[in-house]
């Protein structure tokens, strides 16, 4: 078909106007010729049209089940779900490095749309970089992974897609975490221009924060769907693994996470601003790095594309470049950015350098782990692991400091000392540890001392966001509620919801981490195994057929022990793919917000009985509600920004300004 | 003072929060059967503890206790054998590793080679602390000398002179 | 106005000794001495485990290793059910010529394993049987096809994961050999 010639010819002059994007606005810059920065937003948008019209053509490809085209053939197949068609587009290496490549063009055209107040010479070098980041990814597909390489004798049908991703978590994971890593490119733009152009200031703060903020809610959602995933389809019931990728994920959003507070304080006060663009330059450098691990073949990992190490040698080209020459430009240039200090440590700013810090030493730990089994093997020749039991033992600990500090931190003032509120907010979230630590000590026997540190933690940060929120809101009595609400600033609301999300998260994760119930037995049809207070009959196991697949399908009924009254049924199968001869474990999954039931199925027969492991699961579910309540915090900060807007909007010159 | 005891009650806190979490926290279900399991509760707690800190050899990145495969079967049966033979945990790990290696483990032992893994992240810690505060040292405004006493009485008369001419203000709002 | 602080070279230093490591990673796996799938043995240099083993063909006798000390001598754990145990045999085959080899069924039952046998060519000087995987253990055994290469004293010199290709054979095994010599 000529719409993938199309395509293919449309990303090759993506190729060329990003090229151009990277040089003329930058000798615009140079020459103060404002034409010629103008041109980086018109080769923005223009890249950005091109790449949709390819990434389009590669779509219709798979929608079209076009087998003539390598990628369909190899990684689509006739009878798949429309739906999985379409996400088979990005469930490849070439295809979702198109996704990665549209993403990043995308945000290219809104900057050169938006930000029309912007400073011409920021935005062009914005542009600029923006540009060669494009350019390095467009090269990379066009030169070794090019998705649009047709097939001399096209075959019948294609060789199918995993069954393990024909999945509605799946069709979104990807693109939600791309707009996360991708959009850090814009923060790392930012840097790179600032330390070029030397004019990192709170003007060049405040541009960039909408853009952290959205990188940042993108990411935390994808990594919060992407868990949610593997915990519902993967059969294996956890929700993080410690897997190389997965930890390539959760870097650049630790990074991120610093990145977001610490542009706070340059905005606000004209601070940290070296941290802040060291900070933007290691989020982004992050997610290449993630891009490295997973598409190279280094790391085993559950996650990793077909490896390929000779892709692995360009994209580690690319590292190098984009993110050696940046590094060393913030080594020569970044000392000048440093402001004099002047603040006390005990203050918020000194809270916001030791998160910083914190989430630095965590990601830094993160990094080390990941790659440490690596090195050793180049240095020694030895083999280790680094698993999940390091992670247990190094990353818990800071984040766990980190919480501390999140109670700490907002009831400092600026430059110094602590608010008259400080001594209320601590003694609450103190006192309210403590009692949480006995209860739990009086309610669970044999609890670890990890879990009453746990449930301390939890306790201090719930009461201290709510005594925040308390002390806040008190000096407003005299209005009503609602005016009380409108008069708090939304970063401030902002900043309750995201660290009230953590609250949940860590409800969550210790629920189920600590308090979680199971049962492996061996049934047989009739027989009834008990649970968490329930009890769960085997009624029956039975072969089915599904639209691709042959299953071997068991009936759980749950009834509740003390009443008898019936719950639900389960319905946990073993599924055999036809195609593809693969077999994957479908978990049955009931889920409330109190906990979740969890059953899988495993082998045997009516004779012998069958292998069943049950599970129940407190709270899980708070984990991803945790994540997305922490994400809620990017749209209050685009409700805040335009009320903020709305304020301080210029009045006409005859309209006297009112001073309230 | 009420301050210093706040700060205990902060610290107190602060040192349990930090130590916690040292649970693991990610979660996992099992892959193991019925018939694995021992009949002692104690020693099928062990049993699964080891478990979770053995890696699965032919897998990416999973314990011998959430894997399905044959050879983690066979490990799994391997460990409660010796734990019924009466075999401590760490003599368990400790053949489990003379046989395959440290890359059994799932968290790498205390050794030579892996001693800068263990310690990284402290050194990490207080290499950022101190980079932190020698940057500060740096940068800082120094404090301003001392007040002489000339400069506060001129203070004091000021505050008077104050306070007289504002009595009949209204107070800011 | 140019300030030099030695602290902010910190992050580039450190990035580039991820890139090294990644890089010497990436040409060790392009260059095929390094595979991430092989685990190396650490039995290596240590005496060849001393299991007890039921022949195949007799399962009241032990097989011996120590009666064949004095020469070098492969052990190679197999399985009627592995696929690339098929895959190796000539290899074996051509193998039996220069050194003796002996070989373990692995997890087999005997009547597969005897077929087998009759079906790819029977190497082998002398046939155990590791009904349920635990002398493999032993040895370290993970997967098969797994070869041992032991010298004359009885120590384990290498050990190679997977089937026995020419290459395996021409580049490493021999070379192992011709050291003995």
């Amino acid at each position: 078909m000529g719409l993938t010639e199309f395509g293919h010819f449309a990303l090759i002059s993506a190729f060329g106007l990003s090229l151009i994007q990277s040089v003329v606005p930058l000798i615009g810059t140079a020459r103060h010729n404002m034409q010629l920065m103008l041109v980086g937003p018109a080769a923005a948008i223009s890249a950005a049209v091109a790449c949709v019209i390819a990434f389009g053509a590669l779509v219709t490809s798979f929608i079209r089940s076009d087998f003539s085209v390598a990628l369909v053939a190899n990684h689509s197949h006739s009878a798949k779900p429309l739906i999985y068609k379409i996400s088979g587009t990005w469930g490849n290496h070439e295809g979702s490095l198109l996704l990665w490549i549209l993403i990043l063009v995308i945000y290219g055209a809104v900057l050169a749309i938006s930000g029309r107040t912007m400073p011409a010479l920021l935005k062009a070098r914005i542009l600029a970089v923006q540009g060669m980041i494009t350019s390095g990814f467009l090269a990379f597909s066009l030169f070794t992974s090019n998705p649009f390489i047709r097939l001399a004798n096209a075959p019948i049908d294609g060789k199918g897609l995993n069954p393990i991703l024909q999945d509605p978590g799946l069709a979104i994971h990807p693109p939600m975490l791309y707009l996360g890593y991708v959009g850090l490119s814009i923060a790392f733009a930012f840097a790179v221009a600032g330390l070029i152009g030397g004019d990192v200031d709170r003007l060049w703060a405040k541009w960039m924060r909408p853009w952290i903020m959205a990188a940042w809610c993108a990411l935390t959602l994808g990594i919060a769907l992407g868990s949610w995933w593997a915990y519902y389809e993967l059969g294996w019931g956890g929700w993080w693994f410690w897997d190389p990728v997965e930890n390539a994920s959760l870097m650049p959003w630790l990074a991120a996470t610093a990145l977001l507070h610490s542009a706070i304080v340059v905005e606000k006060r004209g601070q940290l601003k070296s941290w802040t663009v060291l900070l933007a330059i290691l989020a982004f450098s992050l997610s290449l790095v993630g891009t490295f691990i997973v598409r190279s073949g280094l790391l085993t990992s559950v996650h990793s594309f077909a490896s390929d190490p000779a892709r692995g040698v360009f994209i580690l080209g690319i590292l190098l470049v984009a993110v050696g020459i940046p590094l060393l430009l913030y080594a020569w240039r970044g000392p000048q950015l440093m402001s004099v200090a002047d603040f006390n440590l005990k203050s918020r700013e000194g809270a916001l350098i030791a998160n910083n810090l914190l989430l630095v030493v965590a990601t830094a730990i993160v990094l080390l782990g990941t790659f440490y089994p690596l090195g050793l093997e180049m240095i020694t020749g030895a083999r280790i692991t680094v698993g999940p039991p390091y992670f247990d033992a190094t990353f818990n600990p800071v984040m766990g400091i980190l919480v501390m500090i999140m109670v700490i931190g907002p009831v400092m003032a600026w430059r110094r000392g602590a608010t008259p509120r400080a001594k209320t907010t601590l003694l609450a979230a103190s006192v309210s540890a403590i009692i949480a630590g006995v209860i739990g000590v009086a309610l669970v026997q044999d609890i670890a001392i990890g879990a009453i540190g746990a449930v301390m933690l939890i306790a201090w940060l719930a009461m201290g966001i709510a005594t925040d929120i308390w002390t806040q809101l008190k000096p407003l009595q005299r209005a009503g509620l609602a005016s009380r609400w409108h008069r708090l600033p939304t970063e401030v609301l902002g900043m309750w919801i995201a660290h009230f999300g953590i609250v949940v998260f860590l409800l969550g994760a210790t629920g189920d981490g600590l308090f979680r119930s199971e049962q492996v037995v061996r049934a047989k049809p009739g027989e009834v195994v008990t649970i968490a207070g329930r009890d769960v009959t085997l009624v029956r196991v039975f072969e089915r057929q599904g639209p691709n697949f042959q299953a071997l399908t068991a009936e759980l009924e749950y009834k509740n022990a003390a009443s008898g009254k019936f719950i639900a049924r389960l319905m946990p199968e073993k599924r055999v793919y036809t195609a593809e001869r693969q077999t994957t474990t479908e978990a049955a999954i009931r889920p409330r917000l109190g906990g979740d039931d969890y059953a899988v199925l495993g082998d045997g027969d009516d004779r012998i009985g069958y292998s069943l492991r049950l599970y129940y699961k407190p709270l899980i579910s708070w984990i991803w509600g945790g994540g997305v309540l922490m994400a809620t915090r990017g749209f209050i900060a685009m409700i805040g920004r335009r009320r903020q807007y709305a304020v301080t909007a210029p009045l006409p010159d005859n309209v006297a300004r009112d001073t309230a | 003072m009420i301050r210093s005891r706040l700060y205990i009650l902060l610290i107190g806190v602060f040192v349990i929060g930090a130590g916690t979490l040292i649970l693991p926290l990610g979660g996992t279900a099992t892959a193991i059967t019925a018939e694995e399991m021992l009949a002692d509760p104690l020693l099928e707690t062990r049993a699964r503890n080891l478990s979770q800190k053995l890696r699965c050899l032919v897998c990416q990145n999973q314990s011998i206790d959430d894997s399905d495969a044959d050879l983690a079967k066979d490990l799994r049966r391997e460990v409660r054998a010796q734990l019924v033979q009466g075999k401590t945990d760490e003599a368990i790990l400790s053949d489990l590793r003379a046989k395959y290696g440290d890359f059994v483990l799932l968290a790498p032992p205390m050794a030579k080679n892996t001693m800068a893994l263990w310690l990284a992240p402290i050194g990490f810690l207080l290499l950022g602390i101190g980079i932190t505060l020698g940057v500060r040292r740096r940068t800082t405004i120094p404090s301003p000398s001392p007040i002489s006493h000339a400069d506060r009485a001129q203070i004091e008369t000021l505050k008077q002179n104050h306070k007289k001419a504002s009595k009949h203000d209204q107070p800011w709002p | 106005m140019s300030r030099f602080r030695p602290t902010f070279f910190i992050p580039i230093i450190a990035f580039l000794g991820l890139v090294i490591i990644g890089g010497l990673a990436l040409q060790g796996t392009l260059s095929g001495s390094r595979n991430p799938n092989q685990l190396p043995s650490v039995l290596i240099g240590k005496p060849a485990p001393d299991v007890p083993l039921p022949l195949l063909k007799n399962s009241r006798a032990e097989l011996a290793l120590d009666a064949y000390r004095g020469q070098p001598l492969l052990v190679n754990f197999f399985a009627s059910w592995c696929a690339p145990c098929r895959a190796e045999a000539p290899a074996l085959e051509h193998l039996s010529n220069q050194i003796s080899i002996i070989g373990i069924a692995y997890k087999d039952r005997p009547q597969d394993t005897l077929q087998f046998l009759e079906q790819y060519g029977n190497p082998f000087v002398a046939i155990g049987r590791d009904d349920d995987g635990r002398a493999g253990m032993a040895w370290g055994v993970y997967g098969v096809p797994e070869t041992y290469l032991i010298d004359p004293s009885g120590q384990i010199k290498w050990r190679h994961a997977g089937p026995l290709t020419r290459d395996v054979i021409t580049t490493q095994l021999l070379a192992k050999l011709a050291e003995m010599q």
